[in-house]
């Protein structure tokens, strides 16, 4: 190794930032140079004298921590409002309004259904009703033949049979 | 923020060189901290996500100002609060000191921040150059170019300013 090549590496040997193999160089050839020697105790003299420059550390000051907490603090309440703001964006509303309208529309549908079939129910429930205090007497039991053959005959109706 | 608040302020204040400026750096860093805080890598190191945070800072604060940070340090700059076992008790040892801080810190100023920021990462704070290039988000070429060229401008600079500073003295 040449000096050339030697101070150039001076910095990051002091930084211990050189590979195994040049730092084993440098320092063989640091013990056989005086010139680089030299230039070796300039670079390890200005990173003492930075050291003890700066040796004193300040204190933490505690108005930083009241600063923070007084931002912070302040950024959360606005934080609600940008969250209610975030859920009435029209990408959020247009879905959401969709399904209640869906819903809607399904709950409409089945009182509409319901609607129409209870006449049918009350019917079946009516001629039960008039058998159970008929006690089973023959009037009650041509009452219900001719239930069930009403609705026997709506059915084949319905179902477009001959 | 106990644990890291200290040396983040100090980095703070050795990158602004004053007071002011570096309390309103480190209230700014931690405010992003706060802010970012979701966006941490666990395993990577805190200590240096909040000093990029800081170098980041002051690099916008320096753009905003158009280079210039600082021009004098006020007159509250020197270490007031010596520990025990310093020169504190020594007044010569404490005008020596306070001589190698103050031609220091002018050295530092005549260094761009980028400079700056390498020199006080490695020199100071043993940062390695890996560290210093997550830190100030650059490669590590990057890196050990500009601690090279910092250096080389220090080992002119601070011979001259003591030079300057001694005449300044002899001539009181």
């Amino acid at each position: 190794m040449n000096c050339e090549n030697c101070q150039a590496l001076l910095t990051d040997y002091v930084h211990g930032e050189v590979d195994a193999a040049s730092d084993a160089a440098v320092f063989q050839h640091l013990h056989g140079c005086a010139t680089c020697e030299s230039a070796w105790q300039a670079e390890l003299a200005l990173t003492e004298s930075l050291r003890s420059a700066f040796a004193v550390e300040r204190d933490f000051p505690t108005s930083i921590l009241a600063g923070v907490r007084q931002a912070v603090r302040a950024e959360k309440a606005p934080g609600a409002m940008a969250a209610l703001r975030a859920l009435l964006r029209p990408a959020v509303l247009a879905p959401a309004a969709a399904l209640i309208i869906a819903g809607a529309g399904i709950v409409h549908y089945n009182q509409a259904h319901i609607t129409a079939t209870s006449p049918q129910l009350s019917a079946e429930y009516l001629v039960r009703q008039h058998i159970v205090q008929t006690g089973g007497t023959q009037a009650s039991e041509r009452a219900w033949n001719g239930y069930m053959l009403t609705t026997a005959n709506a059915n084949d109706t319905n179902l477009g049979s001959p | 923020m106990a644990t890291y608040g200290k040396q983040t302020y100090n980095y703070a204040y050795r990158l602004t060189g004053n007071e002011a400026d570096a309390r309103d750096l480190t209230q700014e860093a931690f405010i992003r901290v706060f802010r970012a805080w979701r966006s941490f890598q666990p395993g990577t190191s805190f200590l240096s996500w909040i000093y990029r945070i800081v170098t980041n800072l002051h690099r916008d604060e320096l753009r905003r100002r158009k280079g210039v940070f600082l021009q004098e340090l006020p007159e509250d700059n020197q270490p007031q609060d010596l520990p025990a076992d310093s020169s504190a008790h020594d007044p010569i040892a404490a005008i020596h000191d306070r001589q190698l801080s103050s031609t220091m810190e002018g050295a530092l100023r005549q260094l761009t921040a980028d400079q700056r920021a390498v020199v006080l990462l490695a020199d100071l704070e043993d940062h390695s150059y890996q560290e210093i290039a997550a830190i100030m988000a650059c490669s590590i070429g990057t890196v050990r170019s500009r601690l090279h060229r910092a250096r080389m401008q220090l080992r002119k600079l601070v011979p001259r300013l003591r030079e300057q500073e001694r005449r300044q003295g002899s001539s009181l």
